[in-house]
């Protein structure tokens, strides 16, 4: 078992859908800070995904911070992260420009949408140890 | 970028029927490449080709940097190699075929045949001829990785094989597969084991190439699972047989 929950869909890019899956956990707490990450080997044979992908998205998780290397040890969860103040405008303007755009043509209104979003944090905040390092550190 | 398997204009006729019909093949280096088609689309025939079995009938084939293939035995060396059906000396025991082999590859690792022997659960004493199906493929691919090819050739590895021994078999090739970074070539109508395992996508039918393709890009530009890409792009519409996990 990885100590994440992935389920692979097909259809939708490996390398995404498990650098998601990984992003998520942390955020949620349910990879602790300082956990053990798994080897690029162990990630490939548990999920049965190719080696490649598998390099691919540890790292791209240790480029955006989630994961440290620690030579020696192997990779593991950061305590936290550096953000980035773009990231935090891509996010704050596209991405929600985006999800705005999809609610309205689905005739979702914005109180189903807010609710919805508030379900979200709370599952995946409430048990969070691991904390963004402010912004500004990187753009 | 270096190319593991290269073939240009392959043709290849049986009698007056063709089974390719001008391929132009790229494998890279260090990649999984799957090579998808429905039954008879010629993937056995290639496969035959690149690794000395058949002789082209046109074309040019390069295998390794062999403009060949030579049949010498370091290019035998070179590639492991598991037919569709593959046959093996069914009197002998696992142990014992594994000493006859040895010396045979330069490279040949028994730590890694007794590795995959455990990982396998394949009992060495037993004639190869008692076998279960499952354990015969595991004991032929266990043969090919354990002489450390540079270049790794399966022929429908997962057909007719149970989840449990498919799961297996994948485990077995990536386990060894990502340490040493050598090329594998794998046939395959078995979709759905292969999407995730595949970064190479190359899809036969009638003995043409329709498709090759890195996985990821394929994916994101067509949107939908490699099996409807499939699907899509082979214009004789068969269903691929898949078997899921």
């Amino acid at each position: 078992m990885t100590p994440f929950r992935v389920d692979l869909r097909p259809g939708e890019s490996p390398y995404r859908q498990i650098v998601f899956a990984a992003t998520r956990a942390v955020v949620a707490g349910e990879l602790a800070p300082g956990a053990p990450f798994p080897s690029v080997r162990d990630l490939s044979q548990r999920l049965k995904i190719n080696p490649n992908t598998a390099h691919k998205a540890v790292a791209e998780l240790v480029r955006t911070g989630l994961l440290e290397v620690h030579p020696g040890v192997g990779t593991v969860v950061a305590a936290d992260w550096p953000v980035s103040a773009g990231d935090r405008r891509r996010l704050l303007r596209r991405e929600v420009e985006e999800l705005v755009v999809e609610a309205q043509r689905l005739g979702l209104g914005q109180e189903e949408v807010m609710g919805a979003i508030a379900e979200r944090w709370e599952q995946l905040a409430g048990r969070s140890p691991a904390r963004p390092r402010n912004a500004g550190a990187r753009s | 970028m270096k190319l593991a398997v290269r073939t240009s204009g392959l043709t290849h006729s049986y009698g007056r029927a063709a089974s390719l019909r001008g391929l132009d093949l790229a494998v890279p280096e260090g990649s999984f490449y799957t090579l998808l088609g429905p039954n008879g689309a010629g993937k056995t025939t290639l496969l035959r080709i690149l690794t000395g079995v058949l002789r082209p009938s046109g074309g040019s084939v390069s295998v390794l940097g062999h403009a060949g293939p030579p049949p010498g035995a370091a290019f035998r060396a070179d590639i492991g190699y598991v037919a569709e059906g593959q046959r093996l000396p069914e009197g002998l025991t696992l142990t014992e075929l594994e000493r006859f082999l040895a010396p045979l590859y330069p490279r040949w690792d028994a730590a890694l045949a007794a590795d995959l022997r455990a990982r396998f659960r394949l009992d060495p004493t037993r004639r190869i001829g008692r076998l279960s199906r499952g354990d015969y493929m595991k004991a032929a691919l266990l043969c090919a990785l354990a002489s450390r090819p540079r270049l790794l050739i399966l022929d429908e590895p997962f057909t007719g094989m149970d989840v449990r021994v498919r799961d297996e078999l994948v485990r077995g090739v990536l386990g060894t597969a990502d340490e040493e970074g050598w090329t594998v070539l794998v046939s395959s109508h078995d979709i759905g084991e292969v999407e995730m395992l595949a970064d190479h996508v190359g899809i036969l039918d009638e003995g043409r190439l329709v498709l090759e393709e890195p996985t990821e890009p394929l994916i994101e530009r067509f949107g939908k699972p490699l099996r409807d890409i499939f699907l899509q792009v082979t214009e004789s519409g068969a269903s691929p047989v898949e078997v899921r996990a």
